[in-house]
């Protein structure tokens, strides 16, 4: 808000003869205006910033002037547009494309200002005809579809905007004067959605959640003062949900339809098992436990824009039924937090073994009280993770014909199933001893992270795949491997070391 | 007897066989899913989860479950969660079974406006039909194609002097030397290239009988194979820049043999006009290698051609006079020749290398079916190889192999294997809807009538069940006439009831077991 009060001010001052586009662009309130396109109304704000992330990739740029550029791009004149097509830059990452535009440098991403890069339009399009990589014609289509876009948002064509009782294209430049004014739309439930929508964006709730998580963080630190901790989390906890039911309320229909909104669920899912655990057995590790993981996921949330899409896009058709997606997705969720939940208490147990003077005992009453939790994790993941395969099923047999089909999220799911019912049964027949149990937990949960994300952003095939991005890779990768690492450690100091000091 | 199932119990029924099965399966999962990524779901589909040693894993972990059961009769009460989550997984796996032996799954596909019952099932058939002539075939004989994921080699009597030799799940079709035939003074060959830093194949031949063309584009470059006997032509210093080119006598020769007088029209082009003995030419050199007719019309199977020099004098020309390489060289105003063998050699001004692997004067080279792995959306079509008096032919779905047997036309097809619904149904109309302001589809729908006269409306998340049979809307594809036609997804499932009560059975189980344990501890 401030930023845009402050961008007004400065270019007023610099402009005495504005055209009529720059005043636009420079009014606080453009963000606010509400925009038809993509399948639903927006506001201008969302709109521009979602346009301009997806055509540039370039998010700080994006961040600090994207809204006041697509603004110019769509409503300026010839000049001014022509001066931001050769100042905008558009990313380029993917090292084929790279090579074909001749960047020779395999670190740096490239960069090619907009004109340069609707320049070079003839040259993708012949590349994808050379390719058989069917992951690279789909990146190469991408930055076909990007160039579409700059097209439609430079003719004016990228969205409509309410004026005079009607949605009409930003290019007709007669009524522009109307837009300012923010008159429409007052008084419905259309404009309420945008309205909200905006704030929502805004106040950005997810950020503010974690910062009051963080609060209860340091609190917790302190001792004493748990039920102010559990206070916190509750009201942290509420603020995400009122942002969730607002971003399902605007996009009509359940929020969990993707990446993103699978990681909102499942933080906030571990979060209320851990206050519920916490209710139960008063022991205060479940509550940092679960306040850890929402903390982590808002992180995520917030700051790995490149993996976790944060636009609400239009949902594909099989998709569309809240019923199911709501039961199915929501079972999942709740239990992959569980699991999560495992998987950070058997962590703290491993460093606390790594980081523990090696000739003191380990504490019966302490390693029971982990057992405890992490069994209690377990089980609820199960009955869920089962809830949520069953009831996939069932969907898919509803809407594709067919329970079962192989598909690589469905093995996957099947995969993680299987993995926590011998690490179970193993631990009912006493193969696995009540240490071990408790170890295994943490390298356990690297399936819950393939089936999540790894089959999306590593295997990328199949049915599933609804959104595969650059990022998730990466974080995948280095996920799995520090978990690896420290299991490894941790092993390789409880067996080789202690079995070499046994003689001494 | 009870000390041998005791015996059995012990062995197969405790959990340590059970867990060791179930690690092989999880083994199994992961490495399918990475492969599936490499290949695609198809041939997955048959390497694994389709294949009978998958099934057996299955039906040994099912085995291990039901003795696990027997093993804790009589009925305890404690025991109630165990029995109600064992017992539910054997009942979604016999619901699985009665899915898999006893189920349809097809495609119905939709023109508009014609009722259809033709139900297309997922794997082929290879169909002997048999009649007096095309269009009164009557079917004798369908062998179903095994799901394999690899190529069969057997010997299978199909129809008298009629063997099954070799079937290819997938295939593509690649280049190959065919038969030696009588015709002679072609050229085939295959050659391979090191082009920019990329290798790549080539392959060109002459012969009439050849499925491949003497002409080329690689990278941009155009390789020509032309006959050897018209290299002396071409480098016959005359004054010339073109010569004509008998294709029949496979001879050349210059206008001034024949005393032909070049003449240059208004716009500056050369033309020659010639005189055949039954019509009267005119040659373009610069244009095209063919004649025209007085009205402007080429003459695409003229006995005569002209080939002008000039045309070839480029940097993205290779004209290749079978082992003998021409290219122009800029440099030096010249053709510089460069005789080809098996060996590597280089092309100065292009950065390339070339080689002859294979080449003859006498075998046309085909297009032959070759077995493949098949990868993203290519699936990839089945090849039959039939021998029918000791001669080979492949069959494909749009190539059946057809002959003549005591009077009768006898045809080999391999098509999709077919069931029929009980009832017929009619495409009305197919429908994509967008959202708003957008080009993304919002909803598939098609709508139908069936042979009832009821009509429905079938799209995503809304299928129709009709007598025992659901449908749901699959995919779609133009026709011929620019209309939509439907592809619907049918399937009849015996087996789903029983999922569906195993489902609420295990779910019910685990929660009663899981509560009952925090209830004893």
């Amino acid at each position: 808000m401030k930023y845009f009060i402050f961008l007004a001010l400065v270019m007023g001052g610099w402009f005495p003869h504005q055209n009529f586009a720059s005043e636009l662009c420079d009014n606080a309130k453009i963000g606010k205006i509400a925009v038809f396109a993509n399948g639903r109304i927006k506001p201008f704000l969302v709109h521009a910033l979602d346009r301009m992330m997806f055509v540039t990739d370039d998010k700080k740029k994006v961040m600090s002037s994207g809204v006041k550029n697509y603004c110019q791009l769509s409503f300026g004149n010839n000049e001014s547009k022509d001066r931001l097509i050769h100042e905008i830059k558009v990313k380029i990452q993917h090292h084929d494309i790279k090579k074909m535009l001749g960047f020779d440098q395999p670190g740096k991403n490239a960069y090619l200002s907009i004109q340069q890069f609707l320049n070079q339009r003839q040259a993708f399009i012949r590349f994808s005809g050379q390719t058989d990589d069917q992951r690279l014609l789909a990146t190469l289509n991408v930055y076909l579809d990007k160039m579409d876009t700059l097209d439609k948002i430079l003719n004016g064509q990228d969205f409509k905007i309410w004026i005079a009782n009607q949605w009409i294209y930003s290019q007709d430049n007669n009524y522009l004067e109307q837009v300012i004014n923010f008159a429409p739309l007052k008084n419905n439930a259309q404009s309420m959605k945008v309205a909200f929508e905006y704030y929502n964006w805004i106040y950005r709730p997810f950020l503010i959640s974690m910062v009051i998580l963080l609060n209860a963080v340091m609190i917790f630190m302190v001792g004493k003062y748990h039920s102010w901790v559990v206070f916190l989390a509750v009201i942290s906890l509420a603020i995400q949900l009122v942002s969730m039911t607002v971003r399902g309320w605007v996009a009509d229909r359940i929020p969990l339809s993707n990446m993103y909104e699978t990681v909102m669920l499942a933080g906030f899912a571990a979060n209320i098992l851990g206050i519920l655990f916490y209710y139960r057995g008063k022991e205060k590790l479940v509550l940092i436990t679960g306040i850890f993981l929402n903390i982590f996921t808002l992180f995520m949330l917030e700051f790995s824009t490149g993996m976790l899409d944060a636009s609400i896009n239009p949902l594909m058709p099989v998709l569309k039924n809240n019923f199911w997606l709501g039961v199915h997705v929501f079972t999942v969720m709740v239990s992959y937090a569980a699991f999560g939940f495992s998987w950070f208490v058997s962590n703290v147990f491993i460093c606390r073994d790594l980081f523990k003077k090696s000739n003191k005992e380990r504490n019966q009453e302490t390693t029971n009280k982990f057992l405890q939790i992490i069994s209690d994790a377990l089980n609820i993941g199960v009955v869920f993770l089962s809830a949520g395969i069953l009831t996939g099923g069932m969907w898919a047999d509803f809407a594709w014909g067919r329970f079962w089909g192989w598909d690589p999220k469905e093995v996957w799911s099947l995969i993680v199933l299987l993995v926590y019912m011998i690490v179970l049964h193993g631990r009912y027949t006493n193969w696995i001893n009540q240490t071990r149990f408790i170890i295994l937990a943490a390298p356990a949960f690297l399936t819950v992270m393939m089936a999540w994300f790894g089959v999306n952003y590593v295997l990328a095939t199949g049915l599933h795949s609804y959104g595969f991005s650059h990022g998730g890779t990466i974080f995948f990768i280095l996920f799995v491997s520090a978990q690896l690492m420290l299991s490894a450690i941790h092993w390789v100091k409880n067996t080789i070391l202690s079995r070499r000091s046994l003689p001494l | 007897m009870k000390y041998l199932l005791g015996k059995i119990e012990k062995k197969i029924g405790n959990m340590k066989t059970g867990l060791a099965l179930l690690g092989g399966l999880i083994l199994v999962l992961v490495a399918s899913s990475f492969l599936e990524s490499y290949t695609n779901a198809v041939f997955v589909d048959r390497l694994v989860y389709s294949a009978i040693w998958f099934k057996c894993l299955i039906g040994s972990i099912a085995v291990v479950v039901i003795i696990s059961l027997i093993s804790k009769t009589p009925f305890k009460k404690k025991h109630f969660g165990f029995y109600l989550i064992h017992a539910s997984l054997i009942l979604i796996l016999v619901g699985g079974v009665l899915t898999a032996y006893t189920g349809i799954t097809g495609d119905v596909i939709l023109h508009p406006r014609t009722f259809t019952n033709h139900i297309e099932l997922p794997n082929y058939e290879l169909v002997i039909s048999s009649g007096e002539d095309l269009h009164n075939l009557k079917p004798i004989k369908t062998i179903l194609l095994p799901d394999r994921a690899f190529a069969w080699d057997t010997s299978l009597e199909i129809f008298p002097q009629l063997f099954f030799i070799r079937y290819l799940p997938f295939h593509t079709k690649l280049p190959e030397f065919g038969n030696e035939s009588f015709e002679s003074g072609y050229y085939s060959a295959f050659w391979e290239l090191v082009l920019n830093g990329q290798s790549r194949d080539l392959v060109l031949s002459n012969h009439p009988k050849s499925e491949v063309s003497a002409r080329s584009v690689l990278a941009k470059i155009n390789f020509t194979l032309l006959p050897k006997v018209m290299l002396e032509c071409f480098i016959q210093n005359t004054g010339y820049d073109f010569f004509f080119w008998n294709r029949k006598e496979q001879k050349c020769f210059f206008p001034s043999e024949k005393k032909i007088n070049v003449k240059v029209s208004k716009l500056g082009n050369r033309f020659i006009e010639y005189r055949d003995q039954k019509q009267n030419l005119t040659f373009w050199p610069e244009m095209s290698p063919r004649p025209m007719k007085d009205h402007g019309v080429v003459i695409e199977d003229s006995e005569l051609m002209v080939m002008s020099k000039k045309v070839f004098a480029t940097d993205l020309d290779i004209l290749l006079f079978e082992n003998t390489l021409m290219v122009w060289s800029r440099g030096k105003q010249q053709y510089e020749r460069i005789e080809l063998s098996k060996e590597w050699m280089s092309v100065p001004h292009l950065e390339l290398q070339i080689r002859i692997k294979e080449q003859s004067t006498s075998k046309p080279i085909i297009n032959l079916p070759a077995a493949i792995i098949p990868w993203g959306d290519y699936r990839g079509q089945p090849a039959i190889l039939v021998r029918h008096e000791n001669l080979d032919n492949w069959v494909l779905q749009d190539q059946p192999y057809q002959f003549s047997h005591l009077n009768k036309l006898v045809s080999i097809n391999l098509a999709k294997a077919k069931a029929q619904l009980p009832f017929k149904i009619k495409l009305q109309k197919f429908e994509t809807k967008l959202y708003p302001e957008s080009q993304i589809p919002s909803t598939y729908e098609s709508l139908v009538e069936i042979d009832n006269g009821h009509l429905a409306s079938i799209n995503m998340n809304h299928p129709l069940s009709y007598k025992g049979f659901r449908l749901f809307q699959s995919s779609y594809f133009e026709t011929s006439n620019g209309e939509y036609a439907s592809v619907l997804l049918v399937s009849r499932d015996p087996g789903r009831l029983y999922k569906y009560l195993g489902s609420f059975l295990l779910l019910w189980g685990l929660v009663y077991y899981y509560i009952r344990k925090k209830r004893v501890t």
